[in-house]
């Protein structure tokens, strides 16, 4: 039922992106939005697009999984195109259908940001399709160790997150295992009345918070059964690497970056 | 009601690198009226195999005969319902879909949801709890509130509430206490005896399928590795051991004392007190001889 999220989904592999190491993937990819929204020129993004599907054939994921993981995003791209492409009204009128004017500045503006939600959907989705989420959230914690200075809980944040991110698929497996278990009562998610469907919704949410929190306790105490107090001297099982692949790829992005702002009008 | 599996093949995440084949070419029947017990251990596919009972899953390919409704790969949603009405099914740790505020709404909500006339079993309630060894006074408590193998019970019931024809059972005794085990077993043998109806269980304890079942499907590896009656399984043992199951301990003692005294037990699916009878009589009668 849930197997076609893909919203976060790892993709186990041995490409070059898989290789990288998570934190030059978190630089990289937060250099790439903000390349994303500078972008302001068809060949600008002529360029982009060119560099998106570079990285993708570098990610070495089949271009069916990344077409899923769009398909829902997509309507709300379809939905903003067509609210710049009617409310700007800048240039050459293009067609003009009773109250609806179709302006040159409207198309161009609405594709624009089309192309950049897209843009930043697919190299978000590249980042977690490649990167584990224990190498992900491993990265944020030494990219935000520095701040602890500042007061910034950087352990338990990472923390937090893990653990989110690790209960994810539990949770999922438990909404679908409940869902059937309501199925087989008669409940019915997807037809009938709004009252119906919502008494269906109640039987889904309850149980699953009930659970969510027995859960949480039960884990809790675990960690404290087991002495956990937080990141000070932890060590670390698996470590990030950072290699010449890493410099190499930053530099990439900067360079393209550069390049690209030469490109803004 | 009769169900049939015609060449069931049931595959996950088809098409994408989680592509796993859960069922591979399943052609059983389990007959009308009688208890089959589906047994195999952990990731053999018993769980997937039943929910094409009930249409939760729909076959890959082939097809599932329940009655006379057909399942495959193309039924439509709105025969499935028609097929809920029909199969119950309790899963695996039932408890956790328990969630209204009192008992009494939380056993109503399967009949109303497939259309029974919800005042008529309101008026059965009392007598179900009963039925499955609970006080009817607890209709009016949160099931929150209930001990686990309490909380088991009312969830058991609250499928049995909806008279369901087949009767599926995930592993109805996992995590209870063996007292809460004997008496879910003795209430769901209870059941099926007095209304007849097709009766599926799954466990991994051998103990329990011979309690129930005359009829047991071994599972391995999305296939069935065998079935047949009880006796006749028992009698491979050294299949059943490749596949980490057990001889229960009762056939156990029938077959040694088979094998040492040279006595012929009538059927291997004895109760104790019945062995010990026909052991009695059997001493008897060599009494006689000498």
């Amino acid at each position: 039922m849930f197997e076609h999220v893909v919203i976060g989904q790892y993709l186990p592999g041995r490409s070059y992106l898989h290789k990288m190491d998570a934190r030059s993937k978190l630089a990289s990819v937060f250099l790439l939005i903000i390349i994303v929204f500078m972008t302001n020129t068809w060949a600008g993004y002529g360029l982009l697009w060119a560099g998106a599907v570079l990285v993708y054939l570098l990610s070495g994921v089949s271009f069916r999984y990344i077409r899923k993981g769009m398909f829902p995003i997509f309507l709300l791209i379809i939905f903003t195109f067509i609210l710049h492409a009617l409310f700007t009204q800048e240039g050459d009128v293009l067609v003009s259908v009773g109250v609806f004017t179709l302006y040159e500045g409207g198309v161009e503006q609405g594709l624009f940001i089309a192309f950049r939600l897209l843009l930043l959907v697919f190299f978000t989705s590249l980042l977690t399709l490649t990167t584990s989420p224990i190498d992900l959230t491993d990265a944020l914690e030494q990219i935000f160790t520095p701040l602890k200075r500042f007061g910034v809980p950087a352990h338990e944040i990472a923390l937090m997150m893990s653990i989110a991110i690790r209960f994810i698929p539990t949770l999922l497996q438990e909404t679908e295992k409940i869902i059937k278990a309501q199925s087989a009562r008669g409940a019915d998610f997807s037809k009938g009345t709004w009252k119906e469907r919502s008494q269906a919704f109640v039987a889904l949410l309850v149980p699953l918070f009930v659970r969510a929190f027995k859960r949480a306790e039960d884990l809790a105490f675990a960690m404290e059964a087991r002495g956990y107090n937080g990141g000070e001297g932890r060590t670390k099982l698996r470590k990030l690497t950072w290699t010449l692949r890493d410099s190499a790829a930053c530099a990439a992005v900067v360079i393209f970056g550069i390049c690209l702002f030469f490109f803004r009008s | 009601m009769k169900i049939t599996f015609d060449n069931v093949h049931h595959i996950y995440m088809e098409k994408t690198p989680f592509e796993t084949t859960a069922l591979k070419d399943i052609t059983v029947t389990l007959p009308e009226g009688t208890c089959s017990a589906v047994i195999g251990r952990t990731g053999s596919g018993k769980s997937t195999l039943v929910q094409h009972i009930n249409g939760l899953l729909k076959p890959t390919s082939g097809k599932v005969m329940v009655g006379d409704q057909i399942i495959h790969a193309k039924t439509k949603r709105k025969q499935l319902k028609l097929l809920r009405r029909q199969v119950g099914m309790v899963f695996q740790y039932p408890e956790h879909q328990l969630f209204e505020d009192t008992v009494e709404k939380d056993l109503l909500f399967g009949p109303k949801n497939i259309g029974l006339n919800t005042t008529k079993i309101k008026k059965k309630l009392p007598e179900l709890l009963e039925l499955v060894g609970l006080e009817p006074s607890l209709l009016e408590r949160s099931p929150f509130d209930l001990s686990g193998g309490q909380m088991r019970r009312v969830a058991i019931a609250s499928v049995l509430a909806m008279e369901p024809n087949v009767l599926i059972l995930d592993e109805p005794t996992a995590g209870l206490d063996p007292k809460g085990q004997e008496d879910i077993l003795t209430l769901l043998k209870d059941w099926q005896e007095k209304y007849q109806i097709t009766m599926i269980i799954i466990t991994h304890q051998m103990e329990e399928a011979s309690r129930l079942a005359e009829k047991l499907i071994v599972m391995d590896n999305g296939q069935i590795a065998m079935e047949g009656r009880p006796e006749d399984i028992y009698a491979q043992n050294q299949m059943l051991q490749q596949l980490d199951l057990d001889v229960p301990e009762r056939v156990k003692v029938l077959k040694y004392l088979e094998e040492s005294l040279g006595i012929r037990f009538s059927k291997w699916s004895l109760t104790p007190k019945e062995a010990a009878s026909e052991l009695n009589m059997w001493m008897k009668k060599e009494k006689n001889h000498v």
